[in-house]
């Protein structure tokens, strides 16, 4: 993010002391970071608020594991991905499911003038997707990452992930071309 | 405000009044060798005895404000149950003295009330908040849980399993299987012929004193809690004794070594002899293996 | 390579991930079928947009009130003066909590059995320090919050009914068991292959559970 490194990891050592504040600045950085990919995970504004505050959460409870091997941001998106994967697991146990049509409203206004139509209409299309293919569309295609990672986060096979990957590319070039 | 008041009079004017006093308790119903019992009772104390006759006999004092004794059954199971009123504001505990089939299975709820049992041989089921549960005679199998209330099982010779939250969790003259956990209260055990004990806390002491039985074992974790292991001098068993932080003191064999790469960490694994199995492991407690 | 051949093959075909003769096949198709040639302008367009959306969304509110109230939560629990303040109980639905307690139950079981029967850590070069056990608890600590959360959710919904003192000690041990948890998931990250941790972990994972299943069953006025 815009948080320069050095700053950053000053901001992460005094957060593993206990500084609250320090934390903080670290959210500030960061928290849009998450809560896109929460959104586009989750495709539900009320659950991805959600879901944001609890990996901030996490990242407090878990700073300790985090040793500047990597950028925290990317630190933060791994735990991202696991509190929203396993929110799914606890939530598929108990509901169909989230229809995301009542919130598709919360994306347009999320940031109306930096959003061009085709990025909305994109979203907004993510957002309708079936979950699974949902959550592999995201992490591959926006966040950049590899089947084999994916696989390892979900628990899916490499090939069950192409195959959501597949569906994903194909409902959405439907939506974009109408 | 207006809804509350309207209710507490509806209340008045349709539940029989309470009790003003105290009131003495003298009832029985028969009952079969073998039904349930099952008795619930808020405050106060609950002390139920078995005895060879064919029925339950309820007797000791109804608490002022309690609505009624609601004492019910039809033989294979008989309820015995303190009603209060629902809008009481206050209410004095009732004492209840229950005599039941020996044979009968026993089954007791109460929230700050005193649990005790003696004399019944089938099993007993006991569950309090705060109350305090103790249970005596043979009982054919118990389980007993209480949030703050101790608990001490006096004669487990069966199998069972108690566990509380901050309660001190006592379990003596072990000789089946068992369970026995506390969050923060202190877990402790005696038996000579343990065939299994399986001992948790999170930052409660765990002691143990007594021999296994041939092939027993014997497993006692704990987080912030220490342990006390005192075993007779001839125990034979495979050990394996591990603490983070802590120290371990072992007067069986070796001395424990360090085992992590990088925190701490203590490990000993010895053997005195084939049979038992004895496994204690605390995260920064202390861990002792002593002769008896 | 035929148009249903390299309609399998797009996808790679557009990651880069197709083998150089697999690749040099789906071109040549490509570059003499134009409906071929259009999906794959297709999928193309639609991967740039998606590379384009923006990398950060605001939330619409501010979410750090929520934080941190968590957070102090936490830090009081965890501190020297733990116990002495009021927790905050997070204000969520608190359907179904029984249930994912049960899940959780039986899956910290499962980890329990499984934690104690991983065969020790093969000596390897990662420095993530993965073992079957640490792997288990990663993903049992998923269900095991999700329980929390939830059970937490369910005593806030009846706390009102409980006496203070109840109350205090549901909370105080609560804090115990949070410290306990907070003290080995540092131990652990510092010790990322200790064989024991997990097992010990798991076990405060499910007192806590415990804990608060016995407490959203507490009778009224106890």
């Amino acid at each position: 993010m815009s948080t320069p490194r050095s700053a950053e990891s000053d901001l992460v050592r005094s957060a593993q002391a206990g500084d609250i504040a320090a934390f903080e600045g670290l959210y500030r950085a960061t928290v849009g970071l998450v809560h896109a990919l929460c959104l586009r995970m989750a495709g539900n504004a009320a659950l991805a608020e959600e879901l944001t505050q609890d990996v901030f959460v996490r990242a407090w409870r878990n700073l300790g594991t985090f040793r500047g091997e990597s950028a925290f941001a990317t630190w933060l998106t791994r735990l991202t991905v696991n509190v929203v994967l396993s929110e799914r697991r606890a939530r598929r146990t108990r509901e169909a499911h989230v229809t995301p049509t009542g919130d598709l409203a919360a994306l347009a206004g999320a940031a109306p003038a930096a959003r061009p139509g085709t990025a909305l209409d994109l979203e907004l299309a993510i957002a309708a997707l079936p979950p699974q293919a949902r959550h592999v569309f995201v992490l591959h295609d926006v966040e950049g990452w590899e089947h084999a990672e994916i696989a390892r986060r979900t628990g899916l096979a490499v090939g069950t992930c192409k195959a959501h990957l597949h569906r994903a590319r194909r409902l959405l070039r439907e939506v974009l071309s109408s | 405000m207006m809804k509350r008041v309207g209710l507490s009079v509806m209340a008045l004017a349709v539940v029989v009044l309470p009790a003003m006093a105290q009131q003495k308790l003298d009832e029985r119903r028969p009952a079969s060798k073998d039904g349930v019992v099952e008795v619930q009772n808020v405050s106060g104390s609950v002390k139920v005895t078995g005895w060879d006759r064919d029925e339950v006999a309820v007797t000791g004092t109804l608490g002022r404000g309690s609505e009624r004794l609601e004492f019910t059954g039809t033989g294979v199971r008989t309820e015995v149950r303190v009603v209060l009123p629902h809008f009481a504001h206050h209410v004095d505990g009732s004492d209840l003295e229950i005599k039941v089939p020996a044979g009968s299975r026993v089954e007791v709820n109460t929230v700050s009330a005193d649990i005790g049992v003696d004399e019944v041989a089938g099993p007993v089921r006991l569950e309090s908040v705060s109350g305090r549960v103790t249970v005596g005679g043979a009982p054919r199998e118990f389980e007993a849980k209480t949030v703050s209330g101790g608990i001490e099982i006096a004669a487990a010779g069966a199998p069972g399993r108690a566990s509380s939250v901050s309660g001190a969790v006592a379990l003596k003259g072990v000789n089946g299987s068992v369970e026995a956990s506390s969050v923060s209260g202190a877990v402790s055990v005696t038996g000579d012929a343990v065939s299994r004990a399986e001992l948790q806390t999170t930052s409660g002491d765990i002691r143990f004193e007594g021999g296994l039985a041939s092939g027993g074992r014997l497993d006692a974790k704990t987080v912030s809690g220490s342990v006390v292991l005192l075993l007779p001098a001839a125990t034979a068993a495979d050990f394996d004794v591990t603490t983070f932080s802590g120290n371990i003191t072992n007067e069986f064999g070796p001395q424990a070594k360090r085992t992590s790469e990088y925190g701490p960490g203590k490990e000993l694994s010895f053997s005195t002899g084939a049979g038992g199995r004895i496994v204690a492991k605390s995260f920064s407690g202390d861990v002792r293996l002593q002769k008896r | 390579m035929n148009c249903q051949e390299f309609t399998l093959r797009l996808d790679d075909f557009v990651d880069g991930t197709l083998s150089a003769a697999e690749r040099t096949a789906a071109a040549e198709h490509r570059d003499q079928c134009p409906g071929c040639r259009a999906a794959e302008a297709r999928v193309s367009l639609l991967l740039a947009h998606a590379a384009s959306l923006p990398r950060a969304v605001a939330p619409e509110r501010d979410l750090w009130p929520g934080i941190a109230a968590r957070i102090e939560k936490r830090n009081v629990l965890r501190g020297v003066f733990g116990g002495a303040g009021r927790l905050r109980w997070p204000r969520l639905g608190a359907s179904a909590a029984a249930a994912a307690a049960l899940v959780v139950v039986s899956s910290l079981v499962t980890a329990v059995l499984v934690a104690r029967r991983a065969p020790a850590p093969a000596p390897s070069g990662v420095s993530t320090g993965v073992t079957a056990a640490s792997l288990q608890l990663t993903q049992v600590r998923g269900t095991y919050e999700a329980a929390r959360t939830q059970l937490l959710a369910a005593l806030a919904a009846r706390r009102g009914s409980l006496s203070p003192a109840t109350l205090k000690v549901v909370e105080d041990n609560l804090a115990i068991v949070d410290t306990a948890v907070h003290n080995m998931e540092q131990a652990l990250a510092r010790d990322p292959g200790n064989r024991e941790l997990p097992a010990l972990l798991v076990t405060a994972y499910r007192q806590e559970i415990d804990l608060l299943q016995r407490a959203t069953r507490i009778p009224a006025r106890g």
